[in-house]
């Protein structure tokens, strides 16, 4: 294919014909021939092109039903979802509907059809009472995104509930006694224990504490209040292990008993009553079957709480005693713990290369203690 | 690269964020469709839809490098059940576990309904694992920080992570991709968080009568000029006061209500010069505003000033104190305010803990998104076609 030439590069009747000739009628002639057939001048380097040139363009195009949707929007129903302090704990989430009335002539409460409307009631009331509005509000309340129905919102534990948990703790209670007391998992009992304590350090420096935007960003969801019998969450969540996840063929006898023990063994795993938290309301059940009397069934529960304390306290022991080995030095990255060494072994290495100016190795920490 | 304009309004995607924008983009969105397209098309377009919500700012390969094709679950259990049972009647029988209720032969149709029922009860809902697909991304120090209400966008989070205004375990952690451990405990300024997720800032003065602004420029003038007597100003306050260039703007906002600006500066500079600690820290506003009238006696005379009880907040250095007790929350928060189960969060100190990783259990997932479990499935897939 023969070079092309540029349309930019040809001479165009601003810079071949002068101004006066600009309006003969015999300007198709006077020009080269190639020019008869090119388009009236234009400013564009793209002769062929009916679009604006790059620099006309305006950079995002106005179009219609974008920004002045989105303004509409904003009018209309933009005003309705922002409600920065619901009334009574009713939160207020995301709704696809802007109006939840059903399009068809609805089915009422019961199983019966309902063609026929009172007389007087208009069409669209009898649709509306015909919706079940606690059913409505309630999924609303607890779905903030409405098209994805397995992700519903749960509770968060109330200012005066975190006071009730660090009261306990401060009663010299276990905190697997408090969690079975108030119904919380092991692990946010703890952690309500642990921020709570940084909180009453910041009250005792007369820190300035977030009460205001604590009290608003919990009327804006649903807060499980503190009762004498709260019932804030399962406590006896057992993690699915991804051992049991396979199939596994085993052949049993028929004249054997096969319960939970068996197959824990089976697949190598510790039985589910041992794996489960709180494992030990097992046994308070099994006493309660039994008849046990309130008073031994205390007695064996306190019994069990010490022997546990115990346990845990020696535990902690024999961890410091095994850390606090050597002398400790602290620097701003690390924590020698220094040990004495055998130099005199053969091939024994004083250290290890720090690694994490090699190439593909992460620099991000894992753990911060 | 990353796509610049985030809140696009003519192709909308959805966002991790209250920006008023992407709460409309979340209005409007709807699932990917479907119908009249290959496995490929409509897996290729449900990991589109949902990379563009979790972590966009990710690249895929670094995305890629976290998925994990095993999901966390969870299975309530029952004590009192597990009490009365060993387990050996769900093996019991012919293999398949002995029914405590079975079904007569010559059943009534009420009786039919009520089995129906009691079977549904009995029956959970089945376990969202799909869900989860994204869960890697939950353990992320900027998604727990935006999860705990700490931001207004996980970019939002990610920039004071990266700013180093995150503290994990009371250690500044830099790093956005830092993967919290279970039991790790997280940190902001309170003051940034009432920012972040907070309304418009309060504007000093606005509701300030001119005699009040005047009045209040006055006594703030009178602090400047007399460097050892006046009993407000303490060092820190004085060099915010003479350097900051807030401060000097504030200034210029008193002018207009009717005040040379070139006194002001002329004072700034004597407290430049002359800077030194004042002895007495402790201010009561009466004190302040006799001893000030006293000394205007000589100048404007005996002319007392109009100033607000709680006239320090309105000094440049001191609106931040009135945040605490005049908080708002940010347009369309009430519509992301959700607290996970796996973290705990306490706002009165911006503290909070990341209990464990999150899990799928009957009927509910712990992983906020807004697309259902069809497109998250197909999601998976993509992913797992890789490995």
């Amino acid at each position: 294919m023969p070079p092309r030439l540029r349309p930019s590069s040809l001479p165009s009747t601003s810079n071949v014909i002068p101004q006066s000739f600009s309006s003969s009628p015999l300007l198709p002639f006077l020009l080269p021939s190639y020019h008869i057939y090119t388009q009236t001048p234009t400013s564009s380097s793209r002769n062929f092109s009916t679009s604006k040139p790059a620099y006309r363009r305006v950079r995002f195009e106005k179009t219609e039903g974008t920004r002045n949707g989105f303004v509409d929007w904003m009018k209309k129903v933009g005003g309705r979802l922002n409600v920065p302090s619901p009334q009574d704990n009713v939160p207020v989430y995301l709704s696809y509907e802007p109006a939840p009335l059903p399009t068809r002539f609805p089915v009422a409460k019961g199983s019966d059809v309902c063609r026929k409307r009172d007389p007087g009631v208009s069409r669209k009331q009898a649709k509306r009472d015909a919706v079940d509005w606690t059913q409505v509000t309630d999924k609303a309340r607890h779905s903030p995104f409405p098209t994805n129905a397995s992700f519903k919102v749960h509770p968060v534990i109330s200012t005066e509930f975190r006071e009730q948990i660090y009261l306990r703790m401060k009663a010299d209670r276990s905190v697997r006694r408090i969690s079975a007391e108030v119904n919380c998992e092991l692990e946010r009992v703890a952690a309500v224990i642990r921020l709570k304590e940084i909180e009453k350090r910041w009250i005792e420096e007369k820190r300035p504490l977030c009460t205001e935007m604590q009290t608003r960003v919990h009327a804006m969801m649903p807060v499980s209040q503190y009762s004498t019998f709260p019932q804030h969450e399962s406590i006896t969540d057992l993690r699915i292990h991804s051992q049991t996840n396979n199939q596994l063929f085993l052949s049993v006898p028929e004249s054997m008993p096969f319960n939970r023990k068996d197959a824990a063994e089976a697949l190598g795993l510790l039985p589910a009553d041992v794996r489960m938290p709180h494992s030990e309301l097992i046994e308070v059940e099994k006493m309660k079957l039994d008849g046990v009397d309130v008073q031994t069934m205390v007695k064996v529960e306190m019994e069990r709480e010490q022997r546990e304390a115990e346990e845990t306290k020696a535990k902690r022991e024999r961890r410091e005693k095994r850390l606090g080995a050597g002398k400790v030095v602290e620097t701003e990255r690390f924590r020698f713990r220094l040990k004495p060494a055998n130099a005199a072994a053969v091939g024994h290495r004083y250290g290890v290369p720090a690694e994490d100016r090699k190439r593909g190795i992460n620099k991000i920490p894992t753990r911060v203690l | 690269m990353s796509r610049t304009k985030l809140f696009a309004l003519k192709h909308p995607y959805p966002r991790q964020s209250w920006n008023k924008q992407a709460v409309y983009n979340l209005y409007r969105y709807r699932m990917p469709q479907t119908s009249r397209k290959t496995f490929y098309q409509q897996k290729f377009r449900a990991k589109q839809e949902t990379r563009r919500f979790h972590g966009e700012y990710l690249t895929e390969r670094k995305w890629n490098s976290m998925f994990r094709h095993t999901l966390r679950g969870v299975v309530r259990m029952n004590p009192a059940i597990m009490a009365k049972d060993d387990g050996s009647s769900v093996v019991s029988g012919r293999g398949t576990g002995i029914d405590p209720k079975p079904l007569r032969m010559v059943e009534l149709p009420k009786d039919i309904e009520r089995r129906r029922k009691e079977l549904k009860d009995a029956n959970p809902q089945p376990i969202p694992f799909m869900q989860m697909t994204y869960a890697p991304l939950e353990r992320r120090l900027d998604t727990a920080v935006y999860r705990a209400l700490f931001a207004s966008s996980v970019r939002q989070a990610r920039m004071m992570c990266l700013h180093g205004k995150v503290f994990v375990n009371g250690v500044k952690m830099p790093h956005a991709g830092y993967m919290l451990n279970p039991g790790d405990m997280f940190s902001i300024d309170p003051l940034l968080v009432m920012k972040a997720i907070g309304g418009p800032e309060r504007k000093p003065f606005k509701q300030l009568s001119t005699q009040a602004k005047s009045d209040l420029q006055k006594a703030i003038e009178e602090a400047q000029s007399k460097t050892k007597s006046s009993t407000y100003l303490k060092s820190s306050n004085k060099k915010v006061l003479a350097g900051n260039a807030a401060a000097e703007v504030d200034t210029e906002t008193f002018t207009a209500a009717g005040v040379k600006s070139e006194s002001t500066t002329t004072t700034t500079t004597e407290t430049e010069t002359e800077g030194e600690p004042t002895t007495s820290s402790s201010s009561s506003t009466d004190k302040i505003v006799t001893e000030a009238g006293g000394d205007e006696e000589t100048s404007a005379g005996n002319k007392k000033f109009h100033l607000p009880s709680d006239w320090r907040t309105y000094l440049p250095k001191h609106p931040r104190w009135k945040i605490y007790d005049e908080w708002r929350p940010k347009r369309f928060m009430n519509l992301f305010a959700f607290i996970p189960r796996y973290l705990e969060v306490n706002h009165h100190i911006c503290h909070a803990v990341y209990l464990r990783h999150p899990v799928a259990r009957s009927g509910g997932a712990e992983v906020p998104n807004p697309f259902n479990d069809g497109v998250m499935q197909l999601a998976f897939n993509w992913y797992l076609r890789r490995r």
